[in-house]
């Protein structure tokens, strides 16, 4: 099973991936909804993530829908060892 | 909901800061006739604000509204529109943000607000999941934006709010005072932070969690994946990627671009641009690339300053505009203060171009022995000295001794001052002009007859820049000239096409840089007709999109003739650029020619089918674009050439 990585300094908080999670998993534009969450610290620049624990189980997203729409590179994929 | 809503919400908000009255109403009426963004902010505009409201009194409206494509994976769908009244040309304002607000408003339910009256007392508007209330901001006024925003986010106990706010420029009712949003995003130009704080409104957050769904999923998302796929194979957006709008500047210099000690000169020597080369802001202060929301090309970025004068500096930032308006104007070469005065800018919610520009006056005047300490309050003005600049910053955002008179504009404080110092005010319709456009012939004709004011984001053609074909230009505007920098032939059309277009963009919801706009090579009309078609199951042809561009274009020239009365002497460049030539650089000796111009603006008002002789508009012209309603109002102020 291939597991999702971040690359917390290539991020851009565009939140593309949660947009793009949201619309795979219910067809809406809600990032409410994305199983990924981006925060920007606008004070120190930095930004963090969180995942819910089982994102990757969804019926309709198998494939990381996130990391295909992820401009920066910052989300990828690796097979898990 | 409704099916027909697709890409909007079908909702907006409409709030009587005077009444205290919210009203949730249906925005599908509107969205029918102008989609959204731009175009609907202009159509309200226009139909509600009285010609002889003052623009910073409770009879102004303020429209915030988004695009049919904001908030969806459409990239870039990220940009919000204010419009109202602009209290420095006294004629229409319209400005274009991006950030994450407008998505949020979206996902809150709104497809726009609209706000009037005044509140008597400072508040801020709350808009949560189709609900809104006007909530106290007595203790926010005189905060910086940054500061505001933290403190809302506070209050509401939500670090996702997003939140658009003024600073205590807007609060003093500035002239260039802007609207600040995400604590880097600016709404800059027409003052619009002046018509905020005149309501008493001191920011709008939003929170929205329902979300919002489209009409063809499937073909949308093939849309999108398709405009990606050429944004990532595009050598412009590669380059914004790396380096941001900034890497425009030693290219603009080489065309002389950079307004050089209030437009004395367009070109800036090597040495100074090498200094602030974006290499040396990328190397010495970038901690990271940022981005908008929903956008792949990420030309932001967030800046820390470690050592020196001004260590601890923290600040998303800046465009291109920044360099130009910050150092090359007032002759800086010096990238902290470059981000100092960014940051000031942000904070004191002050409009970098505007605010910059009433400066370089100033200096020009202290330079010239036309003001002195007596007059500055004993700050001694020099090109290239940052820190009296500074100092006049903070004084023009709180209206404190001269700065109170450069806190009115340029034109104003010329008027006020007199003493031959209206020749160095370099304005357009009243407003501070923003960069060199001696040596781009169609760059300035967009930029000069611009309805909001001296702007290049209307009609100001960026295919001179980019060095387009004969041939395309051929075959994209019917004339071949379009890529050649200093001709004035063709130009007119070429300006024609891309203020429909980008009117089409701005009432979209998208930004501009994803578009061929920025670039010809990058994707245009026929793509971001798909998008549209897809999301809200219209079937409009790209003509047909176009068409409520060019209707746009001629709604904003309309309220600026019945609000400010502007005619044909009023598309005219400042006289300096007409009599002094470039003194420097690969373009010396050019200047806008006073016979060239005059033949631009004919040809020019004919595409438009607007009457040469007065630039007024037509019966002919606006019958053609199905414009009876304001054909009607034109003939009633006797402004109309029944032609
Ligand atoms: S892996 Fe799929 S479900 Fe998980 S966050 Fe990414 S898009 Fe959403
Ligand atoms: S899509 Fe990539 S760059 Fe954008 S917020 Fe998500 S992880 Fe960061
Ligand atoms: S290109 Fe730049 S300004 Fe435009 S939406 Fe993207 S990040 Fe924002």
């Amino acid at each position: 099973m291939p597991r999702l990585n971040y690359h917390h300094n290539l991020c851009t908080a565009c939140r593309s991936c949660e947009l793009a999670c949201a619309f795979i998993n219910f067809q809406e534009f809600n990032p409410a909804k994305a199983k990924i969450k981006i925060y920007l610290d606008r004070s120190s620049g930095s930004i963090s993530l969180c995942t819910e624990e089982n994102c990757i189980y969804t019926p309709d997203c198998r494939e990381f829908t996130c990391t295909n729409y992820c401009p920066s590179g910052a989300l990828y994929t690796t097979k898990e060892v | 909901m409704d099916e027909q809503a697709g890409g909007w919400t079908g909702k907006l908000l409409r709030i009587d800061l005077t009444t205290k009255e919210i009203k949730v109403e249906s925005s599908l009426s509107l969205v029918n006739h102008y989609p959204g963004g731009r175009g609907l902010g202009q159509w309200v505009i226009f139909n509600e604000i009285p010609v002889t409201a003052d623009p910073l009194e409770k009879e102004n409206v303020m429209v915030f509204s988004c695009g049919p494509l904001t908030g969806t994976m459409a990239p870039a769908s990220c940009r919000l529109s204010i419009d109202a009244k602009n209290p420095v040309t006294g004629g229409m304002a319209s400005s274009n943000m991006g950030g994450h607000f407008a998505p949020e408003l979206k996902f809150a339910g709104f497809d726009a607000v609209i706000v009037t009256g005044q509140a008597p007392a400072p508040v801020y508007l709350y808009i949560n999941n189709g609900k809104a209330c006007l909530k106290h901001a007595e203790n926010l006024w005189g905060l910086g934006t940054r500061e505001t925003e933290n403190r809302i986010k506070q209050e509401l106990m939500d670090k996702y709010t997003r939140i658009i706010s003024i600073g205590p420029a807007g609060e003093n009712l500035v002239k260039s005072a802007c609207i600040i949003g995400d604590e880097s995003r600016a709404a800059g130009r027409g003052a619009l932070g002046a018509v905020m704080g005149s309501k008493n409104l001191k920011a709008l957050a939003v929170r929205g969690t329902q979300g919002f769904s489209i009409f063809n999923p499937g073909e949308f998302l093939h849309e999108v994946n398709q405009y990606r796929e050429k944004l990532n194979r595009n050598e412009v957006i590669k380059t914004l990627r790396t380096l941001g709008t900034p890497a425009t500047i030693p290219g603009a210099n080489q065309m002389c671009r950079l307004p050089v000690r209030n437009f004395q000169d367009d070109h800036w020597p090597e040495d100074k641009i090498n200094s602030v080369h974006p290499e040396e802001f990328k190397n010495n202060y970038r901690v990271r690339k940022l981005s908008c929301f929903n956008c792949p090309v990420f030309c932001s970025a967030f800046y820390r300053i470690k050592n020196g004068e001004f260590a601890g500096l923290a600040c998303e930032g800046f465009e291109a505009n920044l360099v130009w308006n910050f150092q090359s104007r007032i002759d800086i070469n010096h990238p902290p203060a470059a981000l100092k005065f960014h940051e000031m800018c942000i904070d004191l919610g002050l409009d970098i171009d505007n605010s910059s520009g009433v400066i370089a006056w100033a200096l020009e005047l202290f330079e010239k022995g036309i003001i002195t300490k007596k007059d500055t309050g004993g700050l001694t003005l020099k090109w290239g000295d940052y820190t009296p600049v500074m100092e006049l910053l903070h004084k023009i955002a709180y209206r404190e001794g001269f700065g109170d008179i450069l806190a009115r504009g340029v034109k104003e404080a010329s008027s006020l001052l007199q003493r031959e110092s209206e020749y160095f005010a370099i304005h357009v319709k009243n407003q501070e002009l923003v960069e060199g456009i001696r040596s781009l012939k169609g760059w300035a004709l967009g930029t000069v007859v611009a309805p909001r004011g001296g702007g290049h984001l209307n009609g100001a053609i960026t295919t001179e820049i980019g060095k387009l074909s004969r041939q395309d230009s051929r075959e994209r505007f019917g004339v071949e000239t379009a890529g050649v920098p200093t001709s004035y032939e063709g130009k007119p059309q070429v300006v024609f096409w891309f203020e429909k277009f980008k009117s089409v963009v701005d009432m979209m919801g998208l930004c501009c840089f994803i578009t061929c706009w920025l670039h010809y090579e990058l994707p245009g009309l026929e793509e971001i007709t798909r998008l549209f078609n897809a999301a809200t199951g219209k079937n409009l042809t790209a003509g047909e999109i176009m068409k409520t561009g060019q209707r746009i274009h001629n709604l904003e020239k309309a309220f600026n003739t019945l609000h400010a009365g502007f005619q044909r002497q009023d598309d005219y460049p400042p006289r300096r650029l007409m009599d002094e030539p470039i003194k420097s650089g690969p373009f010396k000796g050019e200047m806008l020619e006073q016979n060239h111009w005059d033949k631009m603006l004919d040809e020019y008002y004919n595409l438009h089918g607007w009457d040469p002789e007065t630039g007024l508009q037509t019966r002919s012209g606006l019958e053609g674009l199905g414009m009876e309603s304001v054909l009607e109002k034109l003939k009633n102020n006797r402004s109309l050439v029944e032609k």
